[in-house]
């Protein structure tokens, strides 16, 4: 297979001539626009300053305006003399009233909230993993979608000065809502239990949580001065990141360790708490698209934009419902089936997630589990993981919750499909309310191409015909993200070969897990932990790992031991010893 | 299950750093990364593998240790389980559900009770026993059935290459 090259894979073939320049350029990237917003809003102060010291009539001219605007006094509540008389008023109108100052003004407060949102992920997070920057870029770029779209509805044929708030409002938002999904990401995919890097995250999280508070405390004190339907159009934006941010703060609080003594409660917490969070988040997201659909001035293009919007939440939530739907009718089945018993010894653990077993299930074989980890195994099997005993399964539809979506569920209707039957519900809901938006067609070829090559670019490690074959369940490239991500494609997942040496990042915060790991590693004094801590904390070039210098080791051990071995008696002849 | 698949990783490797089983190294490539491993495993002895020293790579999925991982070794071993491009076909490693053989009764398949211990010792067996009644290699199947003398030379030639020592003339 000629993907499997790594040479090749590494060393792309450089396109020629205009390809080249265009694919090399740094446009369009975040930096790049960045870095033109920059000098672009330097080029704009520089010229407004030069204007203001070198034609002092129009500090004059300026200040007259002012004083003649009534809404500034009314607004602001201080003396009209302080403002007119002040150059930072006077340079404001001045902007605010040419056009071209407008955007860049706008343009800039956008490079500013961008670098700003880059700034902070780098303090919190250090480096983002590809996966992470990935998605989050993705998630960015369909929130810019969004926003102009919205906007265009919103202002409809209103003049500039109606567009500039809505503006300001979408970057605020954005820059929100682009912080929350990093930091969703990161604790939904990290194991919680480092010191120094939870610390950071919490910070975030209040960050995070007062912002959306002052949001909402914004709105509310404004509410008169606009008519209801903008209105109702913030407070859902308040709303939702008033969710998302209370999601991120109480997650971050389950994942302390003063609760990992019971790792069953926080696994129970989490998933309520996902559950009922994203439920919220998408019946909100819903609402607003009905709301924007219904209220569109007339029927057009975005009207088809936002009852497709509406189609896919109201997908994901169903989504969400099933899976909540089998996940709990195996619970049912293991609370009702299994007695909780307290484990015989006080360090006995779990064999599945490794951690103590406190009071937990057990099964008729007396073998204990956690209960979630009893859950995600039958999910997936019905037998007991310790001696395969067969424990009698929940119920033929919940024996596999999570092996499909409802995108799939909703285009494959009611058929069976690769070695799993449809579940029986799917049919029901289809045949109601599905029918009012219609079904959609299979994605075409290309689409399915375009997805394949986002997946790709945060999986590099997948071999393309797993994802498309999982592409065409899903129907949706975030689905089959969310799918790897979970792991539910882990069963075909398999790996092309030669790319194996890539550098596969994950979404972890690995380093300060590896912190925590060495101090633990460090306990007793054994020769070998010595070497092993020493060496990783000395810094220098010729630096080894653990791993390398056993390697050494174990070579030189088994190569003096062949050395004496009947085999190489004619090394021995040639004289090679040791 | 996202998350807590890292945990346990790191558990692992705590207990395979302090109490390293004998002949058996296995250690993240990347500490970045705990999701890919390398290991070494070395051949067992009294067999045309004694005291090669096989480097593989292991993949873990996202939600280990539900799912099975990936071996595959990187010193192009000939062996009956082995594909020709390195990855181990051993029935503890497959998933529950998957069955491409049609060999193995579920017994034999892939439980969270495994570890990366576990399986590296199971490795180590298969070098010392070939399974070929459903080869990965069916060169190497039918080489170990029909031409045993010959196999025991391709082995003891990779075993050299892994010691760095020069290839036998004869």
């Amino acid at each position: 297979m000629n993907r499997g090259n790594p040479q090749a894979l590494r060393h792309p073939q450089v396109p020629l001539g205009i390809a080249n320049i265009i694919g090399r350029s740094t446009f369009p990237s975040v930096e790049g626009y960045l870095a033109l917003s920059l000098c672009v809003a330097v080029i704009a102060s520089a010229s407004v300053f030069t204007q203001f010291h070198s034609q002092p009539e129009i500090k004059r001219l300026l200040e007259e305006e002012l004083r003649n605007n009534t809404k500034l006094t009314t607004a602001f509540g201080i003396n009209i003399d302080t403002i007119a008389g002040s150059t930072v008023f006077q340079m404001a109108h001045y902007i605010l009233t040419d056009t071209t100052l407008i955007w860049v003004a706008i343009n800039s407060y956008f490079a500013i909230l961008a670098m700003c949102t880059k700034l902070i992920i780098k303090l919190t997070f250090k480096e983002l993993s590809r996966q992470e920057e990935v998605a989050a870029r993705q998630a960015f770029l369909s929130y810019i979608l969004l926003t102009i779209v919205y906007l265009s509805v919103v202002t409809g044929p209103q003049k500039g000065h109606r567009v500039m708030p809505w503006m300001i409002w979408g970057g605020v938002c954005g820059f929100l809502s682009h912080l929350q999904f990093v930091t969703c990401q990161r604790l939904k995919y990290t194991s919680p239990s480092c010191d120094r890097g939870s610390q950071r995250v919490s910070f975030i999280s209040l960050f995070l949580f007062f912002v959306s508070i002052a949001m909402t405390f914004m709105v509310s004190r404004f509410q008169q001065h606009l008519e209801w339907q903008p209105a109702v159009l913030l407070y859902f934006d308040c709303l939702l990141a008033v969710f998302r941010s209370t999601y991120i703060l109480f997650r971050c609080i389950s994942s302390s360790r003063v609760f990992s003594f019971n790792p069953d409660s926080v696994r129970h917490f989490n998933y309520w708490l996902e559950l009922a969070t994203n439920f919220a988040c998408e019946l909100l997201q819903f609402l607003s698209y009905a709301q924007l659909f219904v209220f569109a001035p007339g029927l057009n293009l975005t009207s088809i934009f936002f009852l497709y919007h509406m189609k896919l939440t109201y997908n994901c939530m169903r989504e969400q419902l099933g899976r909540h739907r089998t996940h709990k009718k195996i619970f049912e089945h293991i609370e009702s089936a299994y007695p909780s018993v307290k484990a015989a010894n006080s360090d006995d653990r779990c064999i599945v997630c490794w951690e103590l077993l406190g009071t937990s299930r057990r099964l008729p074989c007396s073998h204990q589990f956690h209960d979630w980890c009893l859950m995600w195994w039958l999910a997936q099997d019905s037998s007991c993981p310790t001696c395969r005993y067969v424990i009698p399964s929940p119920q033929e539809e919940a024996s596999r919750p999570d092996s499909g979506n409802g995108n799939t569920m909703f285009r494959f209707n009611g058929r069976t499909f690769g070695f799993f039957t449809l579940p029986s519900f799917t049919v029901e809901v289809g045949s109601s309310f599905g029918n009012i938006f219609g079904r959609a067609a299979e994605p075409t070829q290309e689409q399915l191409q375009s997805m394949l090559e986002t997946v790709l670019e945060m999986f590099p490690q997948m071999s393309p015909e797993t994802i498309l074959a999982d592409l065409r369940q899903s129907g949706s490239a975030q689905s089959t993200i969310e799918n790897i991500l979970e792991g539910r494609m882990g069963l075909n997942a398999s790996l092309m070969p030669g790319v194996l040496d890539e550098d596969l990042s994950d979404d972890t915060d690995n380093e300060l897990e590896y912190e925590e790991h060495v101090e633990v590693v460090q306990e007793p004094d054994s020769t070998r932990q010595r070497t092993w801590t020493k060496l990783s904390s000395s810094s220098g070039e010729e630096e080894l790992s653990y791993y390398e210098i056993q390697r050494a080791k174990m070579i030189e051990t088994y190569r003096r031991k062949y050395l004496a071995s009947d085999k190489a008696a004619d090394l021995r002849a040639m004289g090679i010893t040791e | 299950m996202a998350g807590y698949a890292l945990k346990r990783l790191m558990t692992e490797y705590k207990e395979l750093t302090t109490r390293p089983p004998e002949g058996i190294i296995a250690a993240p490539i990347d500490e970045d990364n705990f999701f890919e491993w390398e290991c070494l495993i070395t051949g067992p002895e009294e067999t045309c593998f004694a005291n090669g020293v096989f480097p593989a790579r292991i993949t873990f999925p996202q939600d280990y240790p539900l799912s099975p991982p990936k071996m595959r070794f990187t010193c192009g071993i000939f062996h009956p389980n082995i594909y020709p491009d390195g990855r181990v076909c051993i029935s503890i490693l497959h998933a529950p559900g998957d069955d491409p053989t049609g060999y193995e009764s579920s017994n034999e398949r892939w439980s969270p009770v495994q570890s990366i211990e576990k399986i590296l010792l199971s490795v180590v067996s298969m070098l010392a026993e070939p399974n070929d009644e459903s080869p990965a290699n069916v060169n190497a199947a039918k080489m170990w059935r029909e031409d045993r003398a010959q196999f025991e030379k391709t082995a003891d030639a990779l075993v050299r290459k892994t010691l760095c020592l020069p290839a036998s003339e004869v």
